[in-house]
């Protein structure tokens, strides 16, 4: 009898929480509670999170920039406002927008000309003052040789280097277990950026590819076409005097003596 | 001069206008950022004590750090940071707190070699980027 009571107490107990909505109201407090611990447990695995690919690009080109300073000097260049400025216009011309550009024009013969990226909107273009005098080349033929570098890296050849590397597998992963990232991974990462420009440079395939997307993009600006065409003309004839002081300039960039036929 | 009817309106009269207009743009412009707080934007930028990348500079300030804009131009802008004042380039300055590297990646961030001879120069490149 008493049994049955209690039976019905609780029967009636339950049965007033649920028209009260209480048990509905319990369910959702567990599942913010269980909500908030995934959100403490989210917040830590992030802090001890590799950045993101989009995140470290941007990061790691200003500390390769920064930890070679001693190579490349890009504090002590000549002003590259003008090249900038004919960059941009040329961009402009191509129906290239939103693409932010810096340019740095360094005196040291480290690197010819390389470019790094921080986003896949913004770019730091690099340029040696020893290159620019070995290829005789303008302002205006300066542009093009930019406007290649863009293609070169939008291409994703640089990030196609780095596909397999140990570090770039980590991106975006947690370090949460070991509690430390791998850091002699970055800064062997950060070695092979300079292998990229130094060694490594593009295929033929790759210049084929930059030189036709560059015909595409110019299509029947005939001024423009004349001007590209004068750029490549131009190292052309100076590939000796540049190979004189970039020796593997050739091997980096190869097919200068092919793109005339590339871009008929 | 053109003629529109009654209304007459000389090419003096708009250009007054138009330059009136482009001032008033531009000191409201100014008067609205004096006083307010901007954000350092980029990884590092020095606290220079003059309108030059050759300066010497008081500070380095880190990506997210809030100065109170004292004059803003359109290259450099004057800043007081605590009781330090100086100038920053304008392009490392935003109204929005930026998302910083090193706030979003502490612990990788803290992992990084970074001494005081690569801040400076990080400090100059923010100046230049």
């Amino acid at each position: 009898m008493l049994n049955s009571t209690y039976a019905q107490q609780e029967l009636n107990i339950d049965d007033y929480l649920e028209a009260d909505k209480l048990l509905d109201a319990s369910e959702t407090k567990d599942r913010l509670q269980k909500k908030q611990a995934q959100k403490i447990f989210d917040d830590k695995k992030r802090r001890y999170s590799y950045p993101s690919f989009e995140d470290f690009w941007k990061f790691a080109s200003e500390y390769w920039l920064v930890k070679n300073i001693d190579k490349i000097k890009w504090d002590q260049g000549a002003d590259a406002s003008e090249l900038k400025k004919n960059f941009q216009i040329l961009l402009g011309d191509l129906g290239i927008e939103d693409i932010k550009v810096k340019v740095f024009i360094f005196p040291t013969d480290r690197h010819p000309h390389f470019v790094l990226p921080r986003s896949d909107k913004e770019f730091i273009f690099l340029v040696s003052q020893k290159f620019i005098e070995a290829a005789g080349l303008s302002v205006k033929q300066l542009s093009y040789l930019l406007l290649e570098e863009l293609i070169r890296i939008q291409n994703g050849y640089l990030f196609e280097f780095f596909k397999d590397d140990s570090f770039v597998k980590n991106l975006g992963e947690s370090f949460y277990i070991n509690k430390r990232p791998d850091m002699g991974e970055f800064e062997k990462l950060m070695t092979k950026i300079s292998i990229f420009y130094l060694e490594h440079g593009f295929s033929f395939e790759n210049e084929y590819r930059v030189t036709k997307a560059i015909c595409k993009k110019i299509g029947n600006k005939t001024i423009r076409l004349k001007g590209y065409r004068n750029y490549f003309e131009a190292v052309k004839n100076r590939i000796d005097d540049i190979h004189k002081v970039f020796v593997d300039y050739k091997k980096l960039y190869p097919g200068f003596e092919m793109k005339h036929l590339w871009c008929r | 001069m053109s003629s529109l009817g009654d209304y007459t309106i000389s090419l003096e009269d708009l250009m007054r206008k138009l330059t009136l207009g482009i001032l008033f743009l531009l000191c409201s412009h100014i008067s609205l950022a004096q006083g307010q707080v901007y954000f350092i934007n980029e990884s590092f930028s020095h606290l220079f004590e003059f309108k030059s990348e050759n300066a010497s500079y008081s500070q380095t300030l880190s990506c997210g750090t809030p100065v109170e804009v004292l004059e803003k131009n359109i290259a450099w802008t004057k800043v007081r940071f605590n009781k330090n004042v100086g100038f920053v380039g304008t392009k490392s300055l935003s109204l929005k707190n930026p998302e910083c590297f090193h706030e979003k990646y502490p612990e990788f961030y803290e992992a990084l070699n970074i001494d005081s001879a690569d801040l400076y120069y990080w400090g100059k490149l923010g100046g230049k980027l």
